[in-house]
């Protein structure tokens, strides 16, 4: 549990110069634990609260799943419907609120795939073709990869760019300290402390590798 | 030899081939090395598979579909304001001009509700050590440990003196406070914004506007104040431009 304080201590993003960060909601200054066991309480403005928080992360992983925006904010609906709805089985002790909404989002999104996978069916029994339902859903590595995202983006300047650099141009640390006019201690420094972060996000709300 | 260098590993996690023989020799024989380089590698797998990520928002429309499907109190909003603004997406360029005002989202942080208080356990607590701070331009009061403070120096042309202190505030959130006493707070040619500036002056950090001659602003948790010491306070005129104006008021630099 510290550790998931140390991680959401602030959700408030750095403007370093030139970029534009979002507005922070009225509850931004509590962490995440907070809002987890208020919303295990029942307090509605932490249902709202973790909305504000996690439906991009929700959204985000039904659209890489599903492909389509329509979909996507069905199982946004759903996973927040549901997660209301059976609030008293999640117990903030034994993880993360956003973790349990990434769980749902995964039942939700494979129902969709099945409810698919059927209508595939159904067409395929026509054409006697012998379907294959158990086609895995992505839905696992999607996870993690929309949550580096999200934890990419609430890192930072330049610490974001550094990584963005280092993951996507893949750059070696000498190059970024180049490009970016850093000393390479500091760029080297904030690589290590930037995928630590990134690891414990996946550590407490991800999907166990 | 010792346990590899964490630096090391990470760099080594991403595929750069940094380190001297002994690490080699060293990873080949131990197994918490291997696991904390293989644990980095397979995150940097996951990022780097397909690229990056695009995080994006639902429709406004679909809070106030779950609003009224659990027919929530009207206590809470079932305004579009609601969908989610919290998460940016990436950007490896900027793009346009920040609209958000800093000012008004620490004033909303300034005034949490009481449920919020009583879930963070903070309600009325106050630590031993803890000096008050008024905070300006709000009617709340919050607790404030100081670390440091440091003298704001007026640079030429200028006639000013202040000082910033870097504190921890009750939420564990690292806090710049800043008293400054200007002849440009009073002016109407443009506003007084804070920043932290790296040694180099050339990154820099903006913590938000100084409105009158007292501010508190909220350091990020990802800006490292040793990285970004000095604490820089400018005239900037209202062009619309967010980048550093390059009229400085007051300079001082925070010791690690």
């Amino acid at each position: 549990m510290s550790a998931t304080m140390v991680m959401t201590t602030v959700r408030e993003e750095p403007r370093v110069t030139g970029s534009v960060t979002g507005p922070a909601g009225t509850t931004a200054g509590l962490s995440d634990p907070d809002v987890a066991r208020a919303f295990a309480d029942g307090a509605e403005e932490a249902l709202e609260e973790a909305y504000r928080r996690w439906s991009g992360l929700v959204f985000t992983v039904a659209m890489r799943t599903l492909g389509n925006r329509t979909d996507a904010e069905d199982v946004v609906q759903q996973v927040f419907v549901a997660a209301w709805q059976s609030r008293q089985k999640y117990e903030p002790s034994s993880g993360s609120l956003a973790g349990w909404l990434m769980g749902i989002t995964r039942y939700k999104t494979a129902d969709l795939h099945a409810a698919r996978a059927k209508v595939v069916r159904a067409q395929d029994a026509v054409e006697r073709v012998t379907p294959d339902p158990t086609e895995p859903t992505p839905a696992e590595p999607v996870v993690n990869k929309v949550l580096i995202a999200d934890e990419l983006a609430r890192l930072g300047q330049p610490q974001r760019r550094i990584l963005e650099l280092a993951f996507y141009e893949d750059l070696t640390h000498a190059q970024i300290a180049s490009v970016l006019r850093l000393p390479l201690g500091t760029v080297k420094s904030h690589i290590k402390r930037s995928l630590d972060k990134l690891r414990l996000r996946l550590e407490v709300d991800g999907v166990a590798l | 030899m010792s346990h590899c260098d964490p630096e090391t590993l990470a760099l080594r996690s991403l595929g750069e081939r940094v380190g001297t023989p002994d690490v080699d020799a060293h990873l080949a024989t131990c197994q918490e090395c291997q696991d904390q380089l293989a644990s980095l590698g397979t995150l940097v797998g996951i990022a780097r598979t397909r690229g990056p990520v695009e995080m994006q928002q639902p429709s406004a429309a679909v809070w106030a579909r779950i609003h009224d499907e659990l027919g929530l109190t009207t206590a809470v909003t079932n305004r579009s304001d609601t969908a989610s603004t919290a998460t940016p997406a990436p950007h490896l360029e900027q793009d346009v001009a920040p609209v958000v005002s800093l000012q008004e989202r620490r004033d909303r942080r300034a005034r949490p509700s009481t449920w919020l208080l009583a879930a963070a356990g903070i309600g009325g607590i106050v630590v031993g050590g803890v000096v008050t701070a008024a905070v300006v331009g709000t009617d709340a009061q919050e607790s404030l440990t100081v670390a440091s403070s440091v003298d704001l120096a007026p640079l030429p042309a200028w006639d000013a003196q202040g000082t910033a202190e870097l504190a921890v505030n009750a939420q564990g959130q690292q806090m710049l406070v800043v008293a400054l006493d200007a002849d440009a707070a009073a002016s109407a040619d443009g506003f007084q914004e804070v920043w932290l500036i790296d040694e180099n002056v050339e990154g820099m950090v903006s913590l938000g506007i100084l409105e009158g001659s007292d501010g508190q602003f909220v350091i990020p948790d990802g800006v490292d104040v040793a990285a970004f010491p000095i604490v820089d306070i400018s005239l900037e005129p209202f062009d619309g431009d967010p980048t550093h104006s390059g009229d400085s008021i007051a300079r001082g630099q925070i010791e690690a």
